[in-house]
């Protein structure tokens, strides 16, 4: 398939009435931008929702369609009562939505795992692929550096690219692809000391890949090796570089080996210096 | 929608606030959602998890195998000690447990340091009214009221801005203020002037901004979070002893397992071969290795804390020992942070000698100036002191009215003062040639100004860089007659405009006396020293010279190349023989380190700076300024220098390799006493004789008796050559430490120790093949025997570890007195554990003749004379060509 094959025709923003959720939705309106897809802007209000909530999530939706209506988008505004996963599912199906955003909160991010969230569960049931936003700094949602953190061996490799290298082109960023290899240990030595040309071995084929999907968008990247503990690193290469945007795959690690080994993902979305998109890709064009 | 290139609508849009600021429920539910505006160490592992794993490593994995099969050994066949000795393993575990966690913990405190940098309250607007507010409760989207004197409680967009000065040192490490303004900004948001950052301090003037990050996710968040994430791993120390632990307990195991098989292939029963097998591992394992190890870095910390150095962590004492580059300061450092004016360069052309020249040079120093004289001492910024300490020395008029001021700024490099001085009104402008020169029209040549010509300007620069060549500081001075009233507004287009030219007055940082030697003694012992500063580069490289860090022409990296440079380039440029850091800011020193501990070097770097502290702490070794740091940098070093003084990290370093050399002393002092606890055991093993040393004996050496005379080899001076040494390589123990330890020193005492063994057990009646129980009168005495033997050929064996080459007659008998009160403890603890009833009950041990006392003192006496042919035989062969 061709990288446009990978370019999104419908994306689906899940606003609600708290204001980091529309401020995650502009990342959404900007890759619709970019990608000259539909933008479908969707509260999905809840049995016990509140009337003012039901306000400021509306005040929002407005916001955002009218911005999105000033950049030339087509949009449309949703508002539904319900289950949001069930809504959301329902909606994906009606409408052949390739790609869903949603915003993670605070509360969520504290709970292990992700257990009995809704960010969890719109990424593990969602039919289409889910970019879940972990906001923590409002004042650059219009990142000038994205850090893109790499493990061993990835999934849907095109999709992955297509979807950095057009967040970079339409916020004009640097993209780093950073791989921090697991330590080698040797059984008197303890951890090995590794020299940078020495980690180079440990490059992951799939970077050259992806590698070449930013070079066909023309989008500025270089490459950085960390190592140590996963998660750490990745913050602490985000913190170091002033990176205001790190996108990282879901973790497909299971329960057992997140207790075991920890989790990455879940590391940097307690951590993050900055904003994080944790994305899931299920495009299918097939 | 990057926030600090909006006007004020869309950055109020932008962040979803109104002009009226934040309603009370929404900026509640933004602190449900950003979490409270704090500085927060990052989560790391817990402090039960990390004590819990000083149980489950692989030396205590061993010793709780060891102690569960003497339990279930005491399960099964009671009555044969076996519970004591499983409960006297436990002990050895949980003993080592604490020691080795107290070494590796250390109380997070630069988190809490960086803590007490932001406000406890601030004033916002919430629904249109103004109020005081805890500065934790601050909200993304919150209107915030900055004044003269606030701590900045939040990064922030300006929305007004009345002259403005923000001091950004904590974030740039610059200490001048930078005056900030609410338009619009197009560069980068780092640079931008209409930002305001956390931790930073309003200098002057007011301000309202609208809060666009709080807690972690500000700029200053992120100093916080790498201060708490960045670590540099274990200490090389930490990486030795696990490395030296595996060793030994390999030997132990792979030991105890040989001689197990061997029991029951010689038809001993399954009994007599576990417990020979249980105690032949335990003779092996070093169970005071760590306590000595920790007990030893203390009193080293103590040595270094009266040569000026304070140690903050234990295992850094020895890590100095280890360093191979040190990446340091220049400015207070290597210098002494005191300005002193070197030189005065006046135009061409004065033909009274440059008196009216320099009068008028010296009257812009003096007047254009904050320093102050106080109680007969001049006071202030060292540059300004300098200049008025001149200015009054030369008898420059100091007394003006001073009307008004554009005030230095980082940006500007320059300042202004419009002066009465008498009858006249003067404009006196000082600052970086770069930025005074274009304000020029003419140069004082001969009391009169004289066009600014090209021929004027070529022999301006030509004195300007050959007072940079000879690491001056350099500042430009001019002035102008100023006729008119004083302007109200735009000072700057209206004062610097026109002005004089008077001459450049040259400064010096002098190098302390001491650095010359230090820098010397660094490149003896291998060790590269990299200058990392902030100032200019021909500055940098003249006090390079001058101090004897640099010989041939250097590479010299400045700021912006260094910004460009990639990964592998700095790398290339890290590997070149001599290289000056200039024009750095705090945050380059983390990317240098970084890139320096990559390649696999050992770093130690200095640092004084809020923004020093995460490179502080990447660093193997974080040096911080006790004079001049901040506590942030003081609190993330491993090392605080009580006199800032560069000279004091190399005395550390050699006390730091000292420490290193020590420990491997009692490495091999420790492993001598293994061979004859082993041995004995072989032989009851194949040869049927009495068990001649129990096993709580065994831990009365490890224990007990050893402890102090170990110490007392932690305490040696650093020996004479040290420093002319390259970084070691090496590790605690090699090949030839543990052939000396086991065969050469230990064989030695093995055979002394069987010796009296023998001797106790034939005058008791004893002959080959004699079974006796161990409860037997005879086999205890002889067991107590091989305990007074081991003891006694250790004492010998003090003297023969306190130097791997050197005489023990050159070193001096007496010269160590610890080593002296550790042997008399030594054997006073021994004649406790023979002749005392508690000792005789709890080590199973009989009182002995002083005969075997008089027979083994000769035998340790030996011991030494045989370790000094061999220590002539090193010698010599060191010495021989080749």
């Amino acid at each position: 398939m061709t990288a446009e094959a990978f370019c999104y025709r419908r994306i689906l923003a899940a606003v609600n009435e708290h204001s980091n959720s529309e401020l995650a939705a502009r990342y959404a309106l900007s890759l619709a931008q970019a990608c000259g897809a539909r933008l479908s802007l969707v509260f999905v209000a809840q049995d016990r929702v509140t009337p003012e909530a039901l306000h400021r999530a509306e005040a929002s939706l407005e916001r955002l369609f009218t911005e999105a209506a000033e950049r030339s988008l087509e949009v449309e505004s949703i508002v539904q009562r319900g289950r949001p996963l069930d809504r959301i599912r329902e909606l994906v199906a009606e409408r052949g939505i390739d790609l869903v955003f949603a915003a993670t909160r605070r509360e969520d991010v504290a709970r292990r795992y992700f257990t009995r969230t809704q960010a969890r569960e719109l990424m593990l049931h969602l039919p289409c692929s889910v970019a879940l936003v972990r906001l923590v700094h409002p004042g650059r949602v219009h990142p000038r550096r994205i850090l893109v953190p790499f493990r061993g061996h990835l999934t849907r490799l095109e999709e992955r690219g297509h979807f950095v290298a057009r967040l970079a082109q339409v916020f004009g960023a640097q993209v780093t692809l950073f791989h921090a290899p697991r330590s080698l240990t040797g059984f008197f030595h303890g951890e090995l000391h590794l020299r940078p040309a020495e980690r180079e071995a440990f490059v992951p084929e799939d970077m050259e890949k992806f590698i070449r999907s930013l070079q066909h968008h023309q989008v500025a990247h270089d490459r950085r090796l960390g190592h140590g503990r996963v998660g750490a690193a990745i913050a602490v290469e985000a913190a170091l570089r002033r990176s205001d945007l790190i996108v990282m795959g879901a973790s497909e690690r299971g329960l057992l080996r997140s207790l075991l080994s920890g989790n990455p993902v879940e590391e940097v979305l307690q951590e993050s210096p900055c904003n994080l998109i944790i994305f899931m890709p299920r495009l299918d064009r097939s | 929608m990057k926030v600090h290139t909006l006007d004020r609508p869309g950055v109020i849009r932008s962040l979803l606030t109104t002009e009226e600021g934040l309603s009370a429920a929404e900026a509640n539910r933004r602190l449900q959602e950003y979490g409270p505006n704090e500085i927060r160490e990052v989560r790391r592992e817990p402090l039960s998890r990390r004590f819990l794993a000083q149980f489950t490593h692989f030396l205590a994995i061993l010793l709780w195998l060891a102690a569960g099969l003497c339990l279930l050994s005491h399960f099964l066949k009671p009555g044969e000690g076996m519970l004591s000795l499983g409960v006297a393993i436990i002990g050895v575990i949980i003993i080592n447990a604490i020691f080795t966690f107290f070494q590796e913990y250390r109380a997070e405190r630069a988190v809490a340091a960086l803590k007490l940098l932001l406000p406890f309250n601030v004033t916002v607007t919430r629904e249109g009214r103004r109020k005081e507010i805890p500065a934790r409760e601050v909200a993304p989207g919150d209107l915030i009221h900055l004044e003269e004197g606030d701590k900045v409680p939040a990064d922030a967009r300006l929305l007004e801005a009345a002259g403005l000065m923000v001091n950004n040192a904590p974030l740039t490490g610059e200490a001048d203020a930078r005056p900030r303004s609410a338009a619009p900004f197009d560069g980068d948001y780092l640079d931008s002037p209409n930002l305001v950052f956390a931790g930073t301090l309003v200098v002057a003037g007011s301000g309202t901004a609208a809060v666009v990050a709080t807690g972690m996710a500000t700029e200053f968040g992120k100093i916080a979070h790498l201060t708490s994430t960045v670590a540099p791993g274990l200490s090389p120390l930490q990486k030795e002893i696990t490395r030296v632990t595996r060793i030994i307990a390999l030997i132990a195991a792979t030991t105890g397992l040989f001689f197990f098989g061997l029991g029951l292939l010689v038809g001993m029963s399954f009994w007599h071969t576990f417990l020979f097998a249980v105690g032949i591992t335990i003779a092996n394992v070093p169970e005071g290795l760590l306590p000595t190890v920790t007990l030893s870095l203390a009193m080293g910390s103590q040595r270094l804390a009266r040569r000026r150095a304070l140690i903050k962590s234990l295992t850094s004492v020895e890590t100095l020992g280890s360093v191979t580059v040190i990446c340091s300061d220049k400015t207070g450092t290597l210098t002494r942070n005191r300005m002193e004016v070197r030189e005065v360069w006046l135009p061409p052309g004065n033909s009274d000698g440059g008196k009216s020249a320099r009068t008028r040079l010296w009257q812009v120093a003096a007047l254009c100036n904050h320093a102050q004289v106080w109680e007969g001492e001049v006071r202030g910024d060292p540059t300004e002191a300098a200049l008025l300490q001149a200015a009054l020395a030369a008898g420059a008029t100091v007394t003006g009215k001073r009307v008004a001021e554009i005030p230095f700024d980082s940006d500007r490099k320059r300042m202004t003062t419009l002066h009465r001085v008498g009858e006249e009104t003067l404009v006196l402008t000082k600052g970086a040639l770069e930025t005074v020169l274009p304000r020029c029209a003419a140069v004082l040549c001969g009391g009169c100004p004289e066009p600014l010509s090209d021929e004027l300007q070529a022999a301006l620069q030509e004195g300007y860089h050959a007072l940079m060549d000879r690491g001056l500081r350099v500042i430009a001075a001019a002035f102008r007659p100023w006729a008119g009233e004083v302007p109200g507004d735009h000072l700057e287009e209206r004062l610097e405009q026109d002005l004089i030219f008077t001459g450049l007055i040259g400064l010096e940082d002098p190098p302390r006396p001491e650095v010359p030697e230090a820098v010397r003694i660094c490149r003896e012992a291998g060790i590269r020293v990299i200058m990392i500063t902030g100032d200019a580069a021909r500055t940098a490289v003249a006090i390079a010279r001058e101090i004897g860090l640099v010989q041939g022409e250097p590479r010299v990296i400045q700021g912006p190349e260094l910004e460009e440079m990639s990964e592998p380039d700095l790398q290339a440029v890290l590997a070149e023989p001599e290289i000056i850091f200039a024009r750095m800011t705090p945050r380059h020193k983390m990317r240098i380190v970084g890139a320096l501990k990559d390649e696999g070097e050992r770093v130690a770097v200095t640092g004084d700076g809020v923004n020093d502290a995460p490179a502080l702490k990447r660093a193997d070794m974080g040096i911080a300024m006790g004079l001049a740091g901040t506590d942030v940098a003081r609190e993330a070093a491993d090392l605080v220098l009580l006199d800032d003084n560069f000279a004091t990290i190399v005395n550390a370093v050699e006390e730091g390799r000292a420490i290193f050399e020590n420990i491997k002393k009692f490495m091999i002092y420790i492993f001598a006493h293994g061979t004859p606890e082993a041995v004995p055991y072989v032989l009851f093993s194949v040869g049927l004789i009495p068990l001649p040393l129990t096993v709580m004996q065994i831990l009365a050496i490890d224990l007990g008796t050893e402890t102090v005379p170990a110490l007392a080899l932690g305490a040696e001076p650093p020996e004479p050559g040290l420093m002319r040494q390259e970084p070691r390589t090496g590790g605690l123990i090699d090949a030839a430490a543990l052939f000396r330890g086991y065969i050469f020193l230990g064989l030695i005492s093995t055979a002394a120790v069987l010796s009296v063994y023998f001797l106790v057990l034939f005058r008791g009646g004893w002959t080959w093949g004699m079974s006796l129980p161990l409860n037997d009168p005879l086999a205890r005495q002889a067991a107590t025997a091989t305990f007074l033997g081991i003891v006694m050929m250790q004492v010998g064996n003090v003297f023969a570890c306190r130097s791997s080459s050197e005489s023990i007659f050159k070193l001096g008998l007496f010269s160590n007195r610890l080593a002296l009160w550790g042997i008399v403890l030594e054997l006073t603890l021994a004649a406790v554990i023979i002749y005392h009833p508690w000792g005789q009950r709890l080590f199973d041990t009989v009182p002995l003749g002083w005969d075997l006392w008089i027979i083994l003192a000769p035998c340790s006496l030996g011991l030494l004379l045989a370790e000094e042919v061999r220590k002539w035989y090193v010698r010599r062969c060191m010495t021989l060509p080749g």
